[in-house]
Parts: structure tokens; sequence; C-alpha cells
């Protein structure tokens, strides 16, 4: 009898249309925990990261965590791990909504979807009867439509993880959706999906998930929703302004960055701040499943030309569509965003990628004919046009699709490429907050942010203040408290915003009693670092060097103007400092005596020599 | 007195529901006015409903004394993703 | 005695300013009003105003409505026909006391944080200004320079005439004995000769206002203070500003006359009705005037007056309904007559739409809930305590206002004891998260499973959500239909599933409006609500109070069930 977990595994192979189960191996699970941990670990057990990303032997690895569905605070979340078709690191895109707990339902930890169909299909999985079904009709859709189809032809309840247009298109932009407008995004996960020629899978489990301890599960759940129903982040302002009231906040400390970062300040920041959000397009917000923050936005434009409905814009996406192109029209952000969501391409790198162009065209390296219009810095109506060309592939949009590591090396400005292992930075300028700078050069999946979010600390002090531009004792703060707690909190399948009111002690008191494990503060660092270091690996075996932790030249270049003029991302250069506190050799390869600190076998002997 | 400008962003808004968005309060007030005191005597808005003071672009703690010119922000508990 | 009967729309008790702007408004707009006066118009604290016109030295609530105000007088003599000797010259509080100089600068701060237009200005610019001022006693002073002041006699009389214009009737020396109402709702008047009957009574009677509130069963915190004011012989003109200052409630200012109209406040406790001025209050507002103002040394005093006017303990009126017909317009603390016309306006459209206005919402009694247990002082007059916690209330509104969603109701439950509680859903609150379906299936599984639950939730579009649920209804449909004793209901009405005769026929499925039965699968019988034993668990998880446990009555009951039933195939799992 399993508790928290389910015990099983769905196998399925698309080439051959094979069905199969398999055990969980608990030990792994006690290693690994689950969600990332536990994909990842799967993941390296299928393939050797030299694979081709966009071929059949790449499989995509539904997780969830054993909180997954247990109905504790928060407790909605599932990642999408394979070797990414972005970035060719090992990808992990993290998302909510209501799919992940109905896979814990119908009975599984996790999918492995293998091969490739030949033509399009989906999934339909009802607790043990699974099913691969043509997709004919569904090819082409948005997933708002492919989801209400699906219902149809499923059943009313199921819930849905799809691509959109722009994965059926490979665009290496494309995430996979669930729920109507949650992605799983970055690194372009929804391109193998739509290379395996899944369109979505269908899901429907009426059963439930055991707990070990129901009554010392329900004591820690309530214990839980106490502290983030008090907490005036988790609850307050997430509840009440949603993520893009950041983007006053990171604007006033110079702090945001421009017209692909060639500023860290935007003079029109606050027509797209979270305020403005609220007043003018703001519907209502809802929630994931079992959550009580609900920071999600149901937004409307109601008329004009960018009239749209859906989810957000988040902090990123208002920041990627709206002032990394230097736009400040709201409704047009909004617009761009739903479009996202309509292609199911990732608001971030499609932005940046934008962004990158615009630059591009700016200096004239790019032409108008290329394009088909001028793509110039603020123009938000050639903005939203060239996220729609992206979505379908169309015209120049094919360049797009591909991000913009490979458009600014196509078109001879490699400089212009604003990320780190071919993923796009996020909104937070790295020149200002050092602990980003490392962050974005360190991170396994390229430049991510959430991975590591030391803004935490440099801002709101949590888990204490350390001021932005401060350099020392940095290094630790985002190996430990950032980088391997996320790592532990994203294998657990509880949502990383609960950990602004929470910490993993009180995680650990929902793991032990729902899973019946020895699950503890100790054992949860241990497990994150493992994670961390087992992701690490991956990439070291997939070609990636020390000399790919590194950031782009511009950010080493003083902030021209704002509060923190003349700042410059520094502490990426102390990355030897890093090494060490990671039990890492000088070329950031994880030592004998690390591995078998953490019991990590030495996948692929791409390890130190060095004890 | 000095003179400084005050901004309140999020949910502090509704201490002065008639303040637009991005508009700043100009306030001329006594030397070496704390933040605190701002917060507390000038602007009658609770310290725990702060947790990010910013004057010009810097966090700072709520016990910094103001000087001429300074550009303040205030900014209920709140994070990002 | 035979009593004179006689119907009006609105009754109005009280003909000092609040009283005869108000009726002038309703009578504008084709109001029925009578307005009763004990004694003459303007006789109370009216007549004893310091004629000041001011936005500044105001509690932070008070500011916007002032500087409302404040925009009207320039057009007022216009309006009124009759000149009130307004004058926006300016407004000074002065700065004697080294100890009140910072709490007084903090001060102006704090109103320009509510955008008025106030400044803190040093002994020379205040010279420059005020050049009648001996600089010798002035350390500074805040300057408003958009206040002013007027002739409160000229302006009490001018809107009294306009609203005789408009219709107003008016009975002068007349006290109200008694304020009822009758059995179809209405509100009877009885003075000693007439008796009035009205759908609405304003009370605005200055002092007198307590004891009438106390005529229809109420206590409010509202005590009179005496204030006094004298007047001077005509000088040439020395004064163009309104003055006061920070160390009492002195006021002075030169009339268009060339008077010097100046008094204060006195911080005692008075109840009799005593137009007299004192001695001792004379004397100390002479030599404190004598201090600040140049050569007033062999100027002869024409004449003194004294009266009451009532405080709050926040230093703001109370202008809110007290029952359906009786609205109470007072406590203006010494300085209602700037907010004279401004109050007038928006009690006339209060009436006329039924609505309150939002300019109002700080004024509402209910923010003295609890006061009248604790001892209070009067908040008269802009005294040496500034900006303190105690006088001064900081702005009120909700977290994301005009998102009302997100502030869950506040539920008082201290009347509970003894009531039945029952589940209530509030779908407006509901963000569609799904914990009371795992907080019931816990309870009552031991997992969190997604069928069989006693509670779902239906999504009918993607911004509207609700739990549907059995809402204990009185008809008891479920055990109408159930043909095997499966159902049995307890004391408290509540009903619940006897697993043992339950044949699994579902005949009470369809049965139920809102849902409130399902089968489950693996027990092989039907399921439903029990309340938990009365501490239900889906109240107890929902963060945002989308349900809870409480005494609901026939109207809440009637609006679950028709909104459940509408959206019971909306539910996520049927």
């Amino acid at each position: 009898m399993y508790y928290g977990y389910t015990g099983t595994i769905l196998r399925v192979n698309l080439t051959h249309g094979k069905i199969s189960r398999e055990s969980l191996d608990l030990k792994m699970a006690e290693e690994f925990v689950g969600g990332r941990g536990l994909a990842s670990r799967l993941l390296c057990a299928e393939i050797d990261p030299e694979i081709e990303a966009m071929s059949p032997e790449n499989p995509l690895i539904f997780g969830t965590g054993p909180l997954t569905g247990t109905g504790a605070p928060a407790t909605a979340r599932y990642v999408v791990v394979c070797k990414a078709p972005l970035t060719g690191t090992i990808a992990c895109s993290n998302s909510g909504g209501f799919f992940g707990p109905e896979i814990k339902f119908a009975g599984y930890d996790a999918l492995i979807i293998e091969g490739e169909s030949p033509e399009p299909v989906y999934l339909w999985i009802q607790d043990d009867r699974v099913e691969i079904r043509s997709a004919s009709l569904l090819w082409g859709k948005t997933p708002v439509e492919t989801e209400s189809t699906l219902q149809k032809l499923t059943h009313p309840a199921s819930k849905i993880a799809c691509i959109g247009p722009g994965g059926e298109k490979l665009s290496l932009m494309a995430g996979i959706v669930n729920d109507n407008y949650r992605l799983a995004a970055r690194s372009g996960v929804g391109a193998l999906m739509g290379k395996k020629k899944l369109k979505a899978i269908a899901i429907r489990g009426t059963g439930g998930v055991n707990l070990a301890d129901p009554e010392q599960f329900w004591k820690a759940s309530m214990d839980m929703h106490a502290k983030i129903t008090g907490d005036p982040v988790s609850f307050g302002s997430f509840r009440a302004y949603g993520t893009a009231s950041l983007v006053n906040l990171i604007n006033e400390m110079g702090a945001y960055p421009t017209r692909n970062f060639q500023s860290d300040t935007f003079e029109d920041a606050v027509k797209t701040g979270g305020e403005a959000i609220t007043e003018d397009i703001l519907e209502r917000n809802r929630a994931c499943f079992a959550c009580p923050i609900s920071c999600t936005r149901v937004t409307e434009v109601k008329e004009g030309p960018y009239k749209g409905r859906g989810e957000g814009p988040e902090y990123e996406s208002t920041w990627s569509l709206g002032a990394l192109c230097g736009v400040s029209n709201l409704e047009a952000v909004a617009k761009a965003n739903y479009l996202c969501g309509d292609y199911g391409i990732d608001t971030i790198s499609t932005g940046a990628t934008i962004a990158c162009a615009m630059e591009l065209f700016e200096t004239g390296a790019l032409s108008e004919k290329e394009i088909g219009f001028p793509l110039r810095f603020g123009d938000e109506a050639a903005m939203v046009r060239a996220v729609e060309m992206t979505g379908k592939r169309e015209g120049f949009g094919d360049i797009l699709a591909d991000g913009s590591y490979r458009l600014a090396e196509r078109y001879g400005h490699p400089e212009f490429f604003m990320g780190v292992k071919k993923l796009e930075m996020s909104a937070y300028s790295p020149r200002v907050f050092q602990g980003m700078a490392l962050q974005y050069a360190t991170s396994n999946r390229g430049a991510c942010h959430v991975r590591g979010n030391t803004v935490a600390a440099e801002l709101y002090g949590i888990p204490r203040y350390m001021p932005p531009e401060v350099l020392e004792q940095k290094e630790e703060m985002v190996r430990r408290p950032f980088q391997n707690s996320t790592a532990f909190v994203d294998s657990t399948g509880i949502c990383l915003f609960t950990k602004f009111a929470i910490t993993h002690r009180e995680i650990c008191a929902l793991l032990a009693p729902a899973t019946g494990i020895d699950f503890n503060f100790d054992r949860s660092i241990v497990q994150g670092d493992r994670i961390w270091n087992l992701e690490r690996m991956f990439n070291l075996r997939a070609g990636f060097t020390a000399a790919d932790d590194k950031l782009p030249a511009r950010v080493s270049e003083p902030s021209p103007d704002g509060p923190r003029a003349g700042s410059r991302a520094i502490l990426q250069n102390h990355i030897q400092t890093y090494y060490q506190l990671r039990g890492w050799d000088e070329e950031g390869r994880p030592t004998r005596s690390k591995l078998k600190e953490l019991n990590l076998e030495d996948f692929w002997n791409v390890c130190s020599e060095h004890d | 007195m000095i003179n400084v400008t005050v901004k309140l962003s999020a949910d502090l808004r509704r201490y002065r529901p008639a303040l637009r968005i991005d508009e700043s309060l100009p306030l001329s007030v006594p030397e070496e006015t704390t933040l605190l005191e701002l917060l507390s005597e000038i602007l009658q808005i609770p310290a725990h409903a702060i947790a990010i003071p910013i004057v010009n672009g810097v966090k700072c703690k709520l016990n910094q004394k103001l000087v001429e010119g300074d550009r303040v922000a205030f900014w209920p508990p709140m994070a990002g993703g | 005695m035979i009593m004179k009967k006689l119907k009006a729309d609105v009754i109005i008790i009280g003909g000092g300013i609040v009283g005869c702007t108000t009726a002038y408004n309703l009578a504008q707009r084709g109001a029925d009003v009578l307005l009763i006066e004990k004694n003459g118009i303007g006789s109370g604290a009216t007549g004893r105003s310091g004629g000041g016109i001011r936005q500044s030295a105001r509690v932070s609530n008070e500011i916007p409505l002032a500087m409302e105000s404040v925009a009207l007088f320039p057009g007022l003599s216009a309006e009124l026909g009759i000149d009130i000797e307004y004058t926006q010259s300016g407004n000074f509080r002065l700065v004697e006391m080294p100890d009140h100089l910072r709490p007084m600068q903090v001060d102006v701060a704090r109103q320009q944080s509510h955008g008025l237009d106030v400044r803190w200005l040093g002994v020379t610019d205040v010279l420059e200004l005020a050049p009648g001022l001996r600089w010798q006693n002035i350390m500074g002073a805040s300057y408003c320079p958009d206040d002013g002041h007027c002739d409160p006699f000229r302006m009490v009389s001018g809107f009294f005439r306009k609203a005789k214009e408009f219709g107003t009737k008016v009975l002068l020396n007349s006290e109200v004995q008694s304020i009822e109402q009758t059995d179809d709702g209405k509100a009877v008047v009885k003075t000693s000769t007439h008796s009035v009957q009205a759908e609405k009574v304003i009370i605005a009677a200055g002092f007198g206002s307590q004891e009438l509130c106390q005529k229809i069963g109420l206590d409010l915190p509202l005590q009179n203070v005496r204030y006094e004011s004298m007047v001077t012989e005509p000088l040439p003109p020395i004064l163009s500003q309104m003055f006061g200052v920070a160390s009492s409630d002195l006021f002075f200012r030169q009339t268009q006359n060339g008077g010097i109209h100046f008094g204060g406040g006195l911080l005692e406790e008075e109840d009799e009705e005593d137009t007299k001025t004192t001695r001792d209050n004379l004397n100390m507002a002479v030599a404190h005037i004598s201090r600040l103002v140049k050569d007033l040394g062999k100027t002869n005093l024409l004449r003194t007056w004294g009266g009451l006017d009532p405080s709050t303990p926040d230093g703001m009126p109370i202008l809110d309904y007290l029952n359906e017909n009786v609205l109470l317009a007072t406590g203006f603390c010494g300085h209602g007559l700037a907010l004279g016309p401004i109050v007038g306006r928006y009690l006339a459209e209060w009436i006329s739409s039924g609505q309150l206005p939002e300019a109002l919402e700080p004024f509402k009694r209910n923010r003295f809930d609890g006061w009248l247990q604790t001892k209070w002082t009067p908040s008269g007059a802009f005294a040496a305590v500034l900006a303190t916690e105690d006088t001064q209330t900081s702005g009120r509104g909700t977290v994301g206002s005009g998102i009302p969603f997100m502030t869950p109701p506040e539920y008082d439950d201290s009347e509970d004891e003894g009531l039945q509680k029952l589940l209530s859903v509030n779908p407006e609150m509901c963000t569609g998260c799904r914990m009371c379906e795992s907080a019931c299936s816990i309870e009552h599984e031991k997992m969190v499973r997604q069928t069989g639950l006693r509670i779902q939730v239906a999504y009918p579009s993607d911004d509207f959500f609700l739990p549907i649920m059995c809402i204990h209804c009185e008809e008891i449909h479920c055990m109408e239909a159930c043909v095997y004793d499966a159902l049995e209901i307890n004391d408290y009405g509540i009903v619940s599933v006897v697993d043992e005769n339950c044949t699994a026929c579902m005949l009470c499925i369809p049965a139920c409006p809102t849902g409130g039965i399902t089968y489950v699968d693996s027990k092989e019988t039907v399921v439903k609500c029990n309340l938990c034993g009365g501490n239900p668990a889906c109240a107890k998880y929902c963060p945002t109070q989308a349900i809870t446990f409480r005494p609901i009555d026939d109207e809440i009951r009637e609006k679950m069930e028709t909104v459940m039933s509408k959206h019971l195939d909306s539910r996520i799992e049927k």
C-alpha cells in the first residue's frame, strides 16, 4: 500500500502504441522526493543527455509530487521534464491548475511519454483505462478550444494538458497548457510534445490519494492554512494585486530591464503595473486546486483593437511584452499575453525574442523587408503582430519561433542575446540584484529566475535581508536557501508561493503523515542539494561546461540611468567561490566526495577526478 | 522644513484614495524627520503595513532620517514570480 | 390645547447653518420642508462661530469634505443674493511656543499628504503676509492660502431666506417635545402647539441634539462645549486673514466693518444653555489676542456673547440615520460653519436618492460603537493636541477596493448563541479552489478524492464558481423520496444517511434540488452533508469565507437554493 504516492508510473510509447505500468521505486522516491526530483531522476535513467532533444528517444515526463492532490493548501503542482528543445539542458517546467491532482486521482505518480506518433493523437486516461486516440479533430485548435472539445469527447470532468498551434509547429517558444490558461513554460517543452504529435492528454481520476496518518495530515494542513492565510504576502498582496504589483517596485529600484536590457528603468512602467491591471482589466481572481492564495487573475480587455480575455498578465509577462520591448500600452500587453496563451507559447522567451529583434531592427541588422513591417521598441501594434507571427511560425515568425539566441546569432549580433545557455533572462536586472546575477549564470535550465529567486532576500528580506548590491556571503545564499530549497519544494507538489509564509518544516510536517516516510528538515536540505547536482550532471553530460555559466557582456556594463546608475553584474564573476561551496571543482563538476555525500551515482562519468 | 515626495503603492493607496497611481505627494516636513515619523505622524499609516520602504531607489530602514529632495516610496509586503 | 396638524416631506429641527442649508437644498429639489427652531435662526453655535471658512487644521477624514465645501464659497453671495462678506485671504495657525513647533510642522505635512495646499511659514514670511501681528510672540505658522472667513449671521440668513423662497415653512420659537413613529412608518414631531407628520426628520439642533436623541432612546457621544465670542469697535484694516493658534482655541479676524471678532472655546463640561460669557474667559482671550495683534491696547469691546456647540470624541460630526426616519446631523466641534453648504447638499442628496453619498461615509455613527463606555474628552478646536492617534483617524477602505470579492465580509458571531447554525454560501467569495471538497473528503473518507463528495464545486463560467451541497431545507425532499427509511432526521432538523438501509436505488438524488445527495461507488450507498456533527470541515477550511457556518434566514436559504439548482450541471463531478 502506498501513501502520498500512488506507487504506479504509467508509460506510453507513441511509436508502438504500447501502454505499460511500472512500480514506483520507493527508495528512489525517498532520495528524490517526487515532482522535479523524481522526474529528473527518471529522465536520467531513460536517456543519454547527448541525444538530440527533438529525437523520439527524448521522453516527456509528467511528474507529480507526493503532496499533489492531497488537499493540503496549495498542493496543485506538477512538472514536465525532458531534455529541453530550446536549450539542450535539462528541462523542468512547473504548472498548477487542476491537471496535476487528476494524475494522482487516476492512480499515477508520473506519466512517461516516449517515442513519436505517426499521426496527431491524444491520450485519454481514465483511472486504469488508457487509450491513444486520433487528434485529427483537434489539430490546429487553441488550448481553450481543445479543452472544451475534449471534455465533450471524453468526460465533462476530465482535465486537459495540451499544446497550442505553437507546439504543433515545433516552436521552441512552446509550452504545455493545462486548465485552459496555465502553462508549463520555458525551455520549449511544448515543441517536444508537438514533435511527438501528441496534441493533448485528457485525464480523469475517480480515485484518491491515500494518507498514512490522515488525522495528523489534516492537523498539519489546518496549521499551514492558518499560516498562509495569516501571511501578508501569500495571502495579502498576491491575492489583491497578483505578481504584477512588482512592476512599479522593481522599476522604482532601478532594476527593471528595459529595451532588451539596454537600461534598467522604464519611464512608463506604471501604465502596465499591477495597480493599472487591477483598475483597468481585472475581472476577478481564482485559485488552483486546494489553494487559499488564489493569485490567478482573470482579466479582460473589453473593446478596441486589443480586445481579448484570459488569465494574467503576470509580472514576467507584463515585463517581457512591455518594458523589455519598450511598450507601455497595457491593453496591447494583455492582448499579447492572451495570444501567447492561444498559441501555447512562453511569454518570457517570446517577449525577449521580439525585444532582441527590435534591437536588431533598430541597429539596421534586420530590415523591414525581412520582418514584413518595422519593428521598433515601443511599437505596441508591431509587438502584438510579432507575437502572432511567432505563434503561427508565419513569415519572419518562423525565425522568431526559435528564440533570441538563434536570432541574434543568425543576424550577426550574438551580443544582443540576453540570456544564458540559450534561455532568456527575466525581469530582475542582474546589474542590481547580485544574487540574481549568480542565479541566472548557474541555474540548471538556463537564465531562470524561479529556480532561485533571490529577490526574496535581496528585497523582501525573506529569509533575511541581504541588500542587492552586497556580494559577501551571497553565493551561499544563492546555493542553499534558494537553489537547493526550491529544488526540494518543486519536488513535493506544493506551490512555491507558499514559501513566504512557511518553511521546509511545515512542508515536511505534511510529507511525513502523508507518505508515512520520515521526511524532515535535515533530509530536505540534502534532497534539494541532490536534485540540483543531478541536474548539473545531466547538463555536463549534455556538453555544458563552466564556460556556459556566464552572463551576457551587456550586464557587466554599468546601468546607464535611474537610481542605480553605474551598477554592474559582478557576482557571477565570483563563480569559483560558488563552485567550492557546492563541492564542485574549478570546472564546475561535482567532486567524488560530493557525490558520495549525496549518494549520487556518477551517471555518465562526468564528475571531477578530484575528491 | 525640507521638501520630499512620497509614493504609496499597491494596497497602501487606500490610505489616500484620491491619489492617482503614479502620483507622488509633495510634502514639506521638519528636518530630521524619520521614515517612521513620516509614516505614523504625517501619513498615519500603521508601520506594520509597510514592508518595503524605498528612498531614492534604495531599500532602507524606518529609522532613516529624511533629507531635502528625498523620493520616498512605500510598499506593503509583496513578492512576485 | 388643540394641536395644529401639519404634514411635510422632511422636518428639520434646528435653524442653524446646517438646518438652513439642508432646508434650502431639499426645498430646491422640490421637497416639502418644515423647519422648526427653538429660538431664532442662527441663535445657536452658528451665531457663536468665529466665521472661519477653512479646509486646514482639520482631522484627515474631514479634509476632502472641507475642500469640497470651500470650493462653493466664492459663488455663495451671488447664489444667496446677499453679501456674506466672504474673503478668501488665507488662514494662519500661529505657533507661539517651542513645544508646538515640530508638532505643527508635522501636522502641516499630514494635511499636505491629503492634497491640501497648506504650508509652514517662518515668522518672517508670516509677518510679510500679516504685518498687523506682533512678531515677538510668534515662532511661525501653518498657512493655507485658500482658506478665509465670512460673516456667519449673513450666511445663515442668506440660506434661510433662500429656503423660504423655495417654499420651506418655518416654526420659530418652537421647542420640539417628542419625536415618535406611526404604525405606517412615518415620523411625528410634536411641539407645544403643533403635531407634524413627515417621512424624514433631520436633527440639526446643535447643543439641543443630545436631548432629542435621548427622546428616541439613543445615547450618542455628544458633549456640549462652551464657545465665547467678542467683537471690538471698528478699527482701520490691520488683519485680512483668519487666525487661530496652536496653543488654544483662540480665533480672531477683522470683519468687513473693521471690528476685531475674536474668541474661542472652553474645554469644560457645560450643560446649561448659558449665553453669557464668563469673566475669566473674557480676560484670557483679551490677554491672548493682545500678545498677538499690534495696537489693540486702547480698543473698546462692543459686545460679547456665548453659547454651546456639541463635540464628539474624534472631532468630526455625526451624519447618520438614527432609525428609519430620523437623521442626525450635528457634532461639528466648533468648526461646522465652513462645512454647512456641502453638508446641506449631501444630506439632501441622501434623502432624495436613498443612497448614502460616498463623501459622507466617514461620518457614520457606528465608528463610535463602544465609545460610550469609555471616558473621553471632547475633541473641540484644533488645540495643542496635534496629530495624535486619539484625535485623528486614518483613511478607511478595503484592500483592492473596487474588487468586492477580495475582502471577506466581516461576520460577528457574538449573537449566535442558541441559534441553529447552518452552512451559508456566498458565491461571490468563491475562488474555485475546492478546498471545501478536500476538507469534506478528508473528514469523512480520510483521503482526498473527487467522486462521491458531499460538497462539489461548480464552474458555470471562467469567472464564477460556487460550492453546491445540501442546504438542509425545510421541505426535506430527500426523505420524502426515500422508501427504505435510509434517511433519518435528528432533533435539529439535520438529515443523515442510515447506511444499513440504503439500497442505492438513488431515488433521492434527483429529488434534491441542490445536488445535496450523491452516490459513492465504493460504499454502495448515498452520502450527504451532516454538518460534521456541528463543526463543518468545509467552513473551517474555506480561505475566503465563501462558506460560513452561521444562522441563516429564509431569504438566504432561498437564494442558495435558486443559485445552486441553476448550476448543478456545471459541477466538476456529478
